[in-house]
């Protein structure tokens, strides 16, 4: 598998995460004629466009008809006024407000659009009576106790008849006939509870990704209790079969307050992290410890599933949840938790493998080393004896061919054979020798290395033997 | 191909970003036998600890009333079960700040190297050794980055210890290394320089061969200033050598300020097939000789602990005077931008 780098594969939707007790403002009026919600986007790919969607806070009495039209942006960075599609839609009454807290999708005419647009969706007064009485509210972003600090896209509007553009995270929705795309959000959920009850992120990445990765953790929006002597667990789960844990005491943690929401950055502490299989589903859960540790897990809140599919990482990350373990999971698939993967490795199919950035030379073409060292570059048969096999492919113990080359058992790696054993120089601490994989290399400059290996003669021994080889860093282009 | 649903390879540096603009280091001194310095991680992979590291700010050498600095312990502790750092070393190390330290980052070589084991938690602490301290005599040692905005992490997290146990929730800034990797947040400068055209600034990007066969971008998600005045505009384009890729140029009035943002930037058009083991430079260029296009870049203190960092040493910095001009590249610093992915083809699919 190719290391990581720990890079994430940022699947939180909150672009200008972490913010505190996030919360969906309501602040945007149609109570005027001039009133006016704008939210100035790019088009992420080439779509006909069905339908336009908002999330609505509510009606005061009888609203007016109001209009939500795609336009083009002027340079100023607002709507342009060139309609692109619309339709007149009328709110329910507020006796009879079906609409209310709820992501409201309006039909248009279809209209194409090209990847990278920049566009401007746009809720207005259309006609019938508006004022302070009649009127609708909006939940045109969200935000946190200490706001935001400026994206883009953005959310203007004029509530005061002024044009404010909003720095916090726009909430809006536009889609073709198969997919969601914006921020189709309504809610924002902090799912309270406690041991036995566990909560996580069902994920499965898409199979023609590769073959497998691993997770080394997790960045998660969360906050345990705050009693002394609590814990908690983040564990990966194939359903019921448990793949890692790590458990946390949550006096470990920098705040003691309930009342906010933090992150946490959270790591598995296994040896050797579970080889996952992309195209196979696995939950992240987060497990409270005791009946007395309080947990709370954010996520945000969508209509249904589509919209889900609108954030970053599709459709297939969704809440999961059950009273305990060894019980069903339950899926709440029009909830996303804000949670990130951490992605320790990305592999290719062994045999496909041709990248970097290993290489044992040896330095007198030993033909038995050649053979089974561990080898991550391509094949070159000007490098392979003739009569040799080729290169073995990266992740095959190399231990097995020094064994048999020297006959020890346990063996360092050190670089550099001119200078002292140092702990400076160390490649690889002591280690059985069957054990001993050379998966990664820092490709960080050019050139051979020499490299000595201290072959212990037997675990314990004080007796050691030194073998000289040759490392070739090979450097991306 | 297979579709990536725009999920982010996140190779944005802080863990607890994106935060408000602004950054400024922030510092404590240690002026009290009593007081301590405190970070608490977790080790994201086994390995030696050889090394501790921190970014010294000054001291009473420089800036205070010209006593020498005193001798302070580094040290690694386990983490108690009320979340304060055990008193008992795991290993340590003793040093002494001078003049010439200030504004750098320190890395100290511990006594015993220390084998930990993956997602261990730990706690490195600096406290009083010996010497004379006081105000006229201490160190004051980077221990976070403010912003305009407060962070909210909860672990990792630091402390400063006075007659409080004063945690925070701000970024921390400490680094361990083994013999060949740097963990944790080893920063040692913070800078966004204004480039006005036809300069250009750019992440390298290089994904690992091994990783698949094709992938698709579909733009950046950056942190910056995009212009610091109304009616200036800016093109990120992508570049393999000398051919340009895709561009997209951006009305920078089309933002919610002209401060620091965090912005979503895609291309338009059709997104060409690139190529996993290629080197690519996305790259910003204002369109104005007045533009202040102005990136967020942070620094470390040499190559290698860039791969503290999500992505490695394969993501840094690039610069130009102008378009075709050879780039100047800067491996220990790392642009604020991730990367937006719209395809991603393993080698089995």
């Amino acid at each position: 598998m190719a290391h990581f780098e720990h890079a994430r594969l940022e699947l939180m939707p909150v672009l200008s995460a972490p913010v505190r007790s996030l919360v969906l403002s309501d602040f945007s009026f149609i109570w005027a004629v001039g009133s006016k919600i704008e939210f100035i986007f790019q088009v992420e790919e080439p779509i006909t466009v069905s339908h336009l969607g908002f999330a609505y806070a509510g009606a005061a009495n009888l609203p007016p008809k109001q209009r939500v039209s795609l336009q083009g942006v002027d340079p100023s960075g607002q709507a342009d006024g060139v309609t692109i599609t619309q339709q007149i839609y009328e709110p329910p009454p507020a006796g009879m407000d079906t609409w209310k807290d709820q992501f409201i999708w309006v039909p248009v005419p279809p209209a194409s659009v090209s990847r990278g647009q920049f566009l401007a969706m746009v809720i207005e007064y259309s006609s019938g009576l508006v004022n302070n009485s009649n009127y609708s509210t909006y939940y045109s972003y969200f935000v946190g106790t200490s706001s935001s600090r400026g994206v883009f896209p953005y959310t203007a509007d004029n509530p005061l008849g002024t044009r404010i553009k909003r720095f916090d995270r726009p909430i809006f929705g536009y889609r073709s006939v198969t997919k969601v795309y914006g921020f189709p959000m309504f809610d924002i959920e902090e799912l309270e509870y406690s041991a036995p009850a566990q909560k996580g992120m069902a994920f499965t990445l898409d199979v023609g990704f590769g073959d497998f990765f691993k997770v080394a953790g997790a960045v998660l929006q969360i906050q345990p209790t705050t009693s002394t002597n609590q814990g908690f667990a983040m564990v990966l789960y194939q359903n019921q079969t448990e793949l890692g844990r790590v458990a946390m005491d949550t006096d470990w943690k920098q705040t003691s307050t309930f009342i906010d929401d933090r992150i946490y950055q959270l790591l598995f502490d296994e040896a050797t992290l579970a080889q996952l299989s992309f195209g196979q589903q696995y939950i992240l859960a987060v497990v409270p410890l005791f009946v007395t540790t309080g947990m709370r897990l954010t996520t945000s809140v969508c209509a249904s599933n589509l919209e889900v599919g609108g954030f970053p990482g599709g459709p297939n990350m969704y809440l999961v949840e059950r009273d305990g373990p060894g019980q069903a999971w339950s899926h709440q698939i029009a909830k996303r938790p804000l949670m990130d993967l951490i992605i320790s490795e990305w592999g290719a199919p062994l045999e496909e493998r041709v990248g970097p950035h290993m290489k044992l030379t040896p330095k007198y073409n030993d033909p038995h080393f050649v053979q089974h060292a561990d080898d991550q570059i391509e094949n070159n048969i000007l490098e392979i004896p003739e009569g040799v096999e080729p290169h073995e492919f990266p992740g095959v113990p190399i231990g097995n061919a020094l064994e048999s080359y020297s006959g020890y058992d346990t063996v360092e790696v050190f670089k550099d054979p001119d200078v002292a054993r140092s702990i400076e120089f160390l490649i690889h601490p002591e280690q059985p020798l069957e054990q001993l994989k050379f998966l990664q290399w820092d490709p960080y400059e050019n050139g051979t290395f020499e490299i000595v290996f201290r072959l212990r003669a037997a675990e314990g021994s004080a007796t050691y033997r030194e073998v000289i080889r040759y490392v070739r860093v090979i450097l991306p282009p | 191909m297979a579709r990536f649903d725009f999920m982010r390879l996140g190779v944005k540096p802080f863990w607890n970003a994106p935060v408000g603009g602004n950054y400024s280091f922030d510092e404590h001194v240690l002026n009290d036998a009593s007081e301590e310095v405190r970070w608490f991680f977790q080790c994201p992979e086994a390995g030696i600890i050889t090394h501790l590291g921190f970014r010294y700010d000054s001291g009473s050498h420089s800036v205070g009333g010209g006593g020498p600095a005193p001798t302070y312990r580094i040290r690694l502790s386990s983490i108690l079960g009320d979340g304060t750092p055990s008193t008992t070393p795991i290993t340590s190390q003793t040093f002494q700040g001078d003049s010439s330290w200030d504004g750098t980052w320190r890395w100290i070589e511990l006594i015993a190297p220390l084998q930990v084991t993956r997602g261990e938690f730990l706690a490195a602490i600096i406290d009083y050794s010996s010497g004379t301290i006081g105000s006229n005599n201490y160190s004051q040692f980077t221990t976070k980055i403010n912003s305009a905005r407060p962070n909210l992490g909860a672990f990792p997290y630091g402390s400063e210890v006075t007659t409080t146990d004063g945690r925070f929730s701000e970024q921390i800034v400490f680094a361990y290394k083994t013999p060949f990797r740097t963990y944790g947040w080893p920063i040692v400068d913070l800078e966004g320089t204004p480039v006005n055209s036809p300069e250009q600034v750019a992440l390298r990007i290089w994904l690992n061969p091994a990783f698949g066969v094709t992938w698709r971008l579909a733009g950046a998600q950056i942190m910056g200033r995009l212009a610091n005045k109304a009616g200036r505009s800016f093109t990120m384009l992508l570049y393999q050598g000398s051919t340009l890729l895709l561009d997209v140029t951006v009305d920078a009035d089309f933002n919610s300020t002209h401060q620091d943002v965090i912005a979503d930037i895609l291309f338009d058009g059709s997104l060409p097939d690139l190529s996993f083991g290629t080197e690519y430079y996305l790259a910003f260029m204002p369109e104005e000789t007045d533009t202040n296009f102005d990136l967020r870049v942070l620094e470390v203190p040499a190559p290698i602990d860039m791969t503290a960092f999500p992505g490695g040493p394969a993501f840094y910095y690039a610069t130009r005077a102008t378009s075709g001009a050879p780039w100047t590249l800067e491996k220990t610093k790392r642009p604020m931008v991730n990367l937006i992915i719209d395809d991603w083809t393993g080698v089995s699919a």
